[in-house]
């Protein structure tokens, strides 16, 4: 959570940072949905192969993986497999696309200020939560 | 039998009435019963006059707040202001979406396949519509791909009526009065002449 104070001329151009934050986003998550697409295959394949070996062996799969080491908060995971990799990039595509669908929301909850018009003089002064304007502070009216 | 008597029925006459037995106390209270319903059933077939006058006024009703909803429609403000959300928050629709099974879309567009789908806000009908796009070319899932206008610039019609055939153009160039000749006639040729020489 990251909390700063933005200043704008216009209306205009707290939603044209909007825009901007919005097809940028929609970029890199089409970018990540496409890798998460290529590893997916090959996780799936890597996942039946040893499934198949296992029961071959005659053995169980044992969920304890032991290339992970936990230091703190922070999981390292020696000898990662595109499993791994994939949920990496699950979990990067989930959180893009919520913040994708809440910056959408703050666009559109600022529409009304396009209706404005002339507002020559006027500072903005945004207050942004993750980079979405929360409050806005008119001043110089 | 004491207590019981022959009795005619006056509306249903049957085949079998001779051999008809009945009571006469059942008898009178049937006839009640029936009266009755009947009373009921001429209720429901045709309504009674309060009824009709309050679906009158309930029609009335509905057209005065048709014409009133029309005349604040004209009178709306010029500034609209965003509503307050009712509907469900980001997080919980991507709930939503992530739990349903994965299936391979097709993209109508670019031909590509893919197992999950860009979601996103379509404003284009005027409200708020969550919808999922190819995140190859950004094209909604679902819809009709816009035909390009470059395809349909030149008719091909006007094309082939312009362009001559390949058959044409060399009927063209075959012209009649030229003198033609292959190679045998060519070789036949040279020797009269040397011979004439």
């Amino acid at each position: 959570m990251s909390i700063q104070i933005r200043e704008y001329n216009s209306a205009e151009a707290i939603a044209q940072n909007l825009d901007k934050k919005i097809d940028e986003i929609k970029n890199n998550l089409s970018g990540y949905i496409q890798k998460l697409e290529e590893i997916q295959s090959v996780a799936e394949k890597s996942k039946r192969i040893r499934e198949v070996m296992l029961k071959l062996a005659g053995k169980k799969a044992t969920e304890e993986s032991l290339g992970e080491i936990k230091i703190g908060s922070l999981s390292i995971i020696l000898e990662a497999n595109p499993v791994h990799e994939m949920e990496a990039i699950e979990k990067v595509v989930q959180s893009k696309q919520e913040r994708l669908l809440t910056l959408q929301k703050a666009r559109e909850d600022l529409k009304w200020l396009d209706q404005l018009g002339d507002t020559e003089g006027i500072t903005y002064t945004v207050v942004e939560n993750e980079d979405i304007p929360e409050k806005i502070l008119l001043s110089g009216l | 039998m004491p207590g019981f008597k022959l009795v005619r029925l006056k509306n249903k006459p049957t085949s079998s009435d001779n051999n008809t037995v009945e009571t006469g106390e059942p008898e009178n209270k049937k006839e009640e019963v029936t009266v009755a319903n009947e009373q009921n059933n001429q209720q429901k077939k045709y309504p009674t006059t309060t009824n009709t006058k309050l679906t009158y006024e309930e029609i009335n009703s509905k057209e005065t707040i048709k014409e009133k909803e029309t005349e604040e429609k004209q009178k709306e403000p010029e500034i609209i202001m965003p509503t307050v959300e009712a509907e469900k928050a980001a997080v919980v629709e991507m709930k939503i979406i992530t739990s349903r099974s994965k299936e391979r879309v097709i993209c109508g567009n670019c031909q590509k396949s893919f197992g999950t789908p860009l979601f996103m806000y379509d404003y284009g009908e005027g409200s708020r519509k969550l919808v999922g796009c190819c995140p190859y070319c950004n094209e909604i899932i679902g819809k009709t791909p816009i035909k390009k206008v470059t395809e349909t610039v030149a008719p091909p019609e006007i094309e082939k009526a312009e362009k001559p055939t390949r058959l044409q153009e060399n009927a063209k160039k075959r012209d009649p009065t030229t003198f033609q000749v292959n190679s045998d006639d060519l070789e036949e040729l040279i020797k009269n002449t040397a011979y004439v020489r």
